[in-house]
């Protein structure tokens, strides 16, 4: 009974299993940087990742200073634990 | 406003000021956009620059400086401090004021500054790029330029929209993190590196004064090593057991691409300029001179080319680039290769034999040099990697 799954979306696009925790980024760009699909879109205080550009490479997951970047999927990603 | 410039520049940090002034005192209309509401705000750096480096780009004011540094002091990870003479000085600036008084010049030079504008795409036409999309207060907007300069950070996407891969590899991206702290104890003229791998693996942690018992204290790790413990986790170790009771008056993040310079720096009518073209000095992770030389020679080439309506004669900004300093970045990245391998224990050793040196040999380069004589593992693999001469 989890709340907040109920919004109606695309199928055919897989849910994004990377988490961003809003209280905890701070917009500083480190994981756009290293984003090699350019799927981040950063403003003064926003970010938020296209699901569509993502290939799931978890470069911004690692990178990020502060681990505001949350892989929660259950996906096996290759060579990724 | 207009809706028509003949330059517009994304990012008003330190390189897009500086290109913005290069270009409009020349008497062509340039339009620089600044996505932050206020330039300068958030200082994401350490804010520490050499005295020489600066006063070459600039009349320095003594307004930016916090502190002046006479002093290095490195600290090895058996404790062991090394104070390497470092040949000059430097300062640690306040970004605020100093962007700020940046971006100031180039809108007294006639530039137009637009806060609160976020650039998000480039028009493309039948010869390069016509324009640029941003959103300023919740509206979409578009404005047409004959050049457009993306001097917009780490976070660079000005290069990728225009066709260079500008993405940093994880090796490459130092992950940062900092606190200002106030009601501390630190020597005001020296700055501080720590070294090793339960401090700051692959990268350093730096103590930088600023002013009146305050310190800029942050840490720089690669990615590789972030993604294992994050650098906010060593940062907060770090501080609560060497500044007890200090206050902690500001974190921030930043992400400081230790890389080469991009193999392209210009792709038709688009040019990068500082972090976006990753000309931030490898070694150090020193971006801000760096970014305004780089700034400076791409200002003279615009300006050629409006003049001359050749956009070929863009071309020469890169060449001068490398020529001048692209060429020693590349050094340096491979220097920072080469000293990044060592472990711990060469790391304890070189600070030991330096301490045995007379004092006038231990310089920055004595230091290197000490490296790579007692550790001729990693004397091979630099001179694999590049010829490096050994006399001073």
């Amino acid at each position: 009974m989890e709340r907040g799954r109920r919004v109606p979306r695309d199928s055919s696009i897989p849910r994004l299993p990377i988490t961003i925790l809003e209280g905890v980024c701070d917009y500083c760009g480190c994981c756009v940087g290293v984003c090699s699909a350019d799927a981040i879109e950063l403003r003064a205080s926003s970010i938020e990742i296209d699901e569509e550009r993502c290939t799931l490479c978890m470069k911004c997951v690692h990178a990020c200073p502060l681990g505001a970047l949350l892989y929660q999927g259950t996906l096996k990603i290759e060579g990724k634990p | 406003m207009n809706d028509r410039y003949d330059v517009v520049v994304i990012g008003a940090g330190p390189a897009g000021s500086v290109a913005a002034l290069g270009i409009a005192r020349e008497g062509f209309s340039v339009l620089l956009l600044e996505k932050d509401p206020q330039v300068g705000i958030p200082v994401r750096c350490g804010e520490a620059v050499s005295a020489r480096s600066l006063e070459a780009l600039t009349d320095v004011d003594p307004h930016w400086i916090t502190a002046t540094i006479r002093r290095f002091r490195l600290v090895a990870p058996s404790g062991a401090m090394v104070e390497p003479d470092i040949g000059g000085h430097g300062y640690i600036l306040d970004r605020v004021r100093f962007d700020g008084d940046l971006a100031r010049a180039a809108v007294d030079a006639g530039a137009v500054l637009l806060t609160d504008a976020y650039a998000y795409g480039l028009v493309t036409g039948a010869n390069g790029f016509e324009g640029v999309l941003y959103e300023h207060e919740g509206e979409c907007r578009r404005v047409s330029a004959r050049i457009i300069i993306g001097a917009d950070g780490v976070e660079s996407r000005v290069g990728r929209w225009a066709g260079i891969e500008t993405a940093a590899t994880l090796r490459d991206m130092e992950c940062c993190t900092q606190m200002t702290l106030s009601n501390i104890d630190t020597a005001r003229d020296t700055c501080t590196f720590y070294f090793g791998s339960a401090i700051a693996p692959e990268g350093y942690l730096w103590v930088f004064p600023k002013g009146d018992r305050q310190a800029n204290v942050g840490i720089g790790i690669s990615g590789t090593a972030a993604q294992k413990r994050r650098p906010i986790s060593f940062l907060r170790e770090f501080v609560s057991s060497h500044f007890p009771g200090a206050v902690v008056s500001r974190v921030v993040a930043g992400g400081d691409p230790c890389a080469e310079t991009l193999r392209r720096i210009t792709a038709q009518n688009v040019v990068l300029v500082g972090d976006a073209a990753r000309q931030v000095n490898p070694l150090s992770g020193g971006g801000i001179t760096s970014g305004m030389q780089a700034a400076e020679m791409a200002a003279r080439a615009v300006v050629r080319a409006l003049r001359e309506k050749r956009p070929s004669r863009l071309s020469e900004y890169p060449r001068e680039w490398r020529r001048k300093i692209g060429a020693k970045h590349r050094t340096y990245y491979r220097m920072k290769e080469v000293v990044r391998r060592f472990p711990d224990a060469a790391l304890d050793d070189i600070a030991e034999r330096v301490l045995r040196l007379p004092p006038e040999k231990r310089t920055l380069w004595g230091v290197f040099k000490t490296a790579l004589v007692h550790h001729p593992s990693l004397l091979w693999e630099m001179v694999r990697t590049f010829h490096i001469s050994l006399s001073d």
